[in-house]
């Protein structure tokens, strides 16, 4: 089950030659969402392509739900020659432990759409030099991003739809700083907490509400014991899919193209399941939960009141240029 | 020679207790910390990080005492058939595969330490020390199980010899 | 070819006497070896990310609250309390150690523990007071049982963490499984009494004697009211229940009881540790194991083959339980479940079988794998304190074996009785 090992021996004649030698190459995928997730569902199509592309040279195997081990487990792999685990992907919250290059997108209201992110993601200026540093930093190379949702917010107490609702709330949050400082900034008590233990906190009434996305949240049944739900949209959320550069390397270059292209592929059918899953979920949401669609004005309030954030981060991250990146952004 | 011999006798099991006693502590911290967020805002995400690496050296030094005491689970059939020259073949067998896997561990776990605390730097994501910390605690614990189990091979062989000899030697000595 | 090298390996390794958790480590690495499918680094890495898992964390702090509250006393005074409620009946000390087990068993997350702290005062009791000490020691052995199926659980925090079901729900649901199969043993244990003419403990049963100690055992009886109660309010998560635990244990050892002291102390923390090791060794390298039979793909050819058997659930559930029992007889609870839960959820999940009602399933399965020879750790731990012959031992506890095989059914036909509390607390499975 192990990519490296096929590939060793003579890859350096099969990538001159570029054509193909009869070898099969076997790639190992790891990700960190359940089977149903949209991710999943297209690392698998990804798979596919990858097999027909490559008239059944490259063989995939897609292993969801961190049942390869935690994720860091599996990037480790990709780092190194001969590692298990080829290609992954993750939410680029879970990047921080390898490089602190993703973090400006866990920044609040960075985005004014998701279809401003996919623009900015697919061809952004700022984002290719970020993957070109990543690739020089962790060995690890950048193939696209697969949307992961808006994040919104969900509560016990009441209907959230300015700033000032959020204050007090007891939130659940992800451990990552910028998270942190958001929730801190709207003056709710962030909370880490396990996310198996998450629904029964809820239930409980230990952590007052959390911020995951609408998929996540109903898949998880969060709206059977949380009353509101506010559409807050602070983090376009993507889950970074990448693949080892030694593995990479040693594929022929036709190989390497159809990669390339299975990833893109799998990308922009995943963002369209996405956006078909999400008005379904919305709709069932209405049914259970008291839902709050902020208006423009409503959202502006909330990026107002998060601004103290971006200081804290400039300060925080001063070796990235938050504005070349905000400029950047605002060209699409 | 003092410091050695005390060191034989006492390194895994202070570690261990000083281990779990921090463990207790800092999660206690956060069950505090939780309770009082509503009123005061501090930053909480570390005692989580923090308590599961001192467990990481709790399980793997705790191997080792373990090994140590003699104390790790097995299926001890055989050698309740067999007579005391066969149970000694067999805990000596035992040690052995220990020490195979024990030293195995400790050689491709000081490779993986090295990968993340120097060659792709790691960092924790809520306390930001470099992982290396972490990963120290199995390449430490099963060092530690290694050496252990070659004193208990030699002790193994030790009691072998005595038993040819006619005196019996005694079992779990270091318990 | 890969799971044949696995198997060979462990089964050499276990029976020449490596140790459990090291027979498991070993058979991965001659799989690397043999296959060079896996890469060792995945293998040593594994060491650190198998075990940097919070919840995991629960363990070592139940099996270090349950040596302190024996240690500083509460178990002493527990069993104190209810022999002075039913001690006086027909077979009363059989029936103060099964209710004791129970409620030692709502403290502690450890089935060899509870044997432990329970045994070490009854089984010497009931023999000064006539009772058979093979017997004896079979019930501490088999009531010790119930220290993994009346919650807290070490074996249901690794259920939830390999399947991803919430522990705390895991916890409501072994409430009454416990229950029952308490009174399963505690029927047994009387009719054998009765049998054999064993009799109570000679004294008169006075309210007087009730109440005083159950003011003595008060605080032993208060802590899982606050453990359990932490945990069901979802005040705390079931790891910092366990430290909660630990704390209140460590309070009422060292200023109430006033049993513990700084060197008593740190024996029980070095003991704690020392168990602690052996147990999550174990847990370390079956994750690692159940990972490589992941990337061999062994899981779903095995859920294939299984579903290609039989489309009854009834049978389905029946196949799976001689499989968890012979399972039980020779591996070691919690490697079981780390290796086989991912396995056998899916399988029983085409039958619409619940997530934490199949937990249950495992966890009382596994649970009576304590007591099935040759591998059965309650029976060691009893043969330890009552110095008797394996052999001897395993002959006396064939009833109480077959009273919670009994249980075991009635608990895997009947979702109800572990999914009615949940339920009732708002579990939507
Ligand atoms: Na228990
Ligand atoms: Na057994």
């Amino acid at each position: 089950a192990c990519g490296g090992k096929t590939s060793g021996g003579d890859n350096s004649a099969a990538a001159s030659s570029g054509s193909g030698d009869g070898k099969v190459y076997k790639i190992t995928y790891a990700n960190t969402v359940a089977d149903s997730n949209p991710q999943a569902i297209n690392a698998k199509y990804m798979a596919d392509r990858m097999k027909e592309l490559s008239n059944g040279r490259i063989e995939m195997t897609v292993f969801n739900n961190n049942k390869l081990g935690a994720f860091s487990d599996c990037f480790q792999q990709m780092q190194q020659p001969n590692g298990t685990v080829q290609m992954g992907d993750v939410s680029s919250a879970s990047v921080t432990q390898f490089s602190d290059l993703y973090t400006p997108f866990a920044l609040p209201f960075l985005f004014s759409s998701k279809e401003q992110s996919f623009d900015y993601f697919d061809n952004g200026e700022t984002v290719k030099a970020i993957e070109d540093q990543f690739l020089k930093d962790t060995n690890v190379r950048v193939l696209g991003y697969f949307y992961n949702d808006a994040r919104a917010l969900t509560n016990s107490k009441h209907a959230v739809a300015t700033p000032a609702d959020c204050a007090g709330l007891k939130l659940r949050v992800m451990t990552s700083d910028v998270y942190i400082k958001t929730f801190e900034a709207l003056n709710a008590a962030p909370v880490s907490m396990q996310f198996s233990e998450l629904f029964s906190a809820l239930q409980q009434g230990a952590v007052d509400g959390q911020d995951n996305g609408l998929i996540l949240s109903m898949d998880s049944k969060f709206n059977e014991v949380q009353g509101y739900y506010t559409d807050l949209g602070h983090v376009q959320d993507t889950s970074v899919i990448f693949i080892s550069e030694a593995f990479y390397q040693s594929l022929p270059e036709d190989l390497q193209q159809v990669v390339v292209q299975a990833a893109q592929e799998a990308v922009a059918k995943e963002r369209q399941d996405y956006a078909d899953k999400l008005d379904s979920y919305l709709d069932e949401m209405k049914k259970t939960m008291d839902v709050t669609i902020l208006t423009d004005d409503q959202r502006a309030a909330f990026k107002d009141a998060c601004q103290p954030v971006y200081d804290w981060y400039r300060g925080q991250y001063p070796q990235y240029d938050l504005d070349a990146i905000m400029a950047d952004i605002a060209n699409y | 020679m003092k410091l050695l011999k005390f060191l034989d006798e006492r390194l895994e099991e202070m570690i261990c207790v000083f281990v779990l006693a921090a463990m207790t502590l800092v999660i206690f911290i956060q069950i505090i910390i939780r309770a009082i967020s509503v009123y005061v805002t501090i930053p909480m995400a570390w005692t989580e990080e923090i308590g599961r690496y001192l467990f990481i050296y709790a399980v793997y030094v705790g191997a080792a005492y373990a090994t140590r005491r003699r104390a790790h689970q097995k299926v001890d059939i055989f050698p309740i058939l067999c007579g005391d020259t066969g149970k000694l073949i067999f805990n000596l067998i035992g040690d052995v595969g220990v020490l195979v896997f024990a030293a195995a561990m400790t050689f491709y776990g000081w490779q993986t330490l090295q990968h993340v605390a120097f060659d792709y730097v790691q960092y924790a994501p809520a306390t930001k020390i470099n992982m290396g910390y972490a990963y120290a605690g199995p390449v430490l614990g099963m060092l530690l199980c290694a050496f252990r189990s070659i004193e208990n091979v030699v002790f193994h062989i030790k009691s072998y010899r005595q038993l040819c000899k006619g005196t019996k030697g005694t079992e779990g000595g270091a318990v | 070819m890969g799971a044949m090298i696995i198997l060979i390996v462990f089964l050499l390794c276990v029976f020449t006497s490596v140790p459990i958790g090291f027979s498991i480590g070993l058979s991965v690495v001659a799989y690397a070896l043999a296959t060079g499918s896996v890469n060792m680094g995945y293998i040593a890495s594994g060491l650190f990310a198998s075990c940097d898992s919070f919840p995991l964390m629960a363990i070592p702090f139940f099996i270090l609250s349950g040596a302190l509250m024996e240690g500083g006393g509460l178990s002493k005074r527990l069993v104190l309390f209810f022999d002075s409620l039913v001690g006086h009946l027909t077979g009363g000390l059989a029936i103060v150690t099964v209710i004791t087990c129970m409620f030692f068993g709502a403290i502690s997350g450890s089935g060899p523990a509870t044997t432990a702290a329970v045994g070490a005062i009854m089984v010497p009791t009931m023999v000064e007071k006539g009772y058979d000490k093979k017997f004896a020691m079979a019930l501490v052995a088999a009531s010790g049982c119930l220290g993994v199926i009346i919650p807290p659980s070490i074996p249901m925090v690794s259920y939830g963490i390999s399947v991803n079901a919430s522990i705390a729900t895991m916890f409501m649901g072994g409430f009454m499984p416990g229950i029952i199969l308490g009174l399963l043993l505690i029927i047994t244990a009387v009719l054998s009494c009765k049998k054999h003419g064993f009799t109570g403990n000679g004294e008169q049963f006075s309210w007087a004697k009730v109440a005083a100690n159950f003011k003595d055992a008060f605080w032993a009886i208060l802590s899982p009211v606050i453990i359990l109660g932490g945990i069901y309010s979802g005040i705390f998560t079931p790891t910092e229940a366990a430290v909660v635990s630990v704390v209140y244990a460590l309070l009422v050892g060292l200023f109430i009881y006033k049993e513990l002291n700084l060197k008593t102390l740190y024996a029980k923390f070095a003991d704690a540790a020392c168990t602690h090791g052996t147990v999550n060794i174990i847990v370390g390298t079956s994750t690692i194991l159940g990972r490589v039979l992941t990337l061999e793909q062994i899981p779903d050819m095995v859920a294939t083959s299984m579903l290609s058997l039989t489309d009854n659930k009834i049978v389905m559930l029946m196949i799976i339980n001689v499989l968890l029992l012979a399972c039980g007889c020779l591996l070691e609870t919690n490697s079981s479940i780390l290796i086989l839960a991912p396995i056998l959820y899916p399988v029983v999940a085409n039958f619409g079988v619940d997530i934490v009602h199949f937990g249950l399933i495992m966890v009382v399965n596994l649970a009576i794998g304590f007591i099935t020879p040759p591998v059965g750790v309650n029976l060691f731990v009893a043969c330890g304190i009552g110095n008797i012959p394996f052999a001897q031992l395993v002959k006396k506890i064939i009833p109480f074996l077959l009273v919670l095989l009994l249980g075991l059914l009635i608990i895997t036909y009947i979702p109800a009785v572990s999914l009615t509390i949940p339920r009732l607390l708002g579990y939507a499975g």
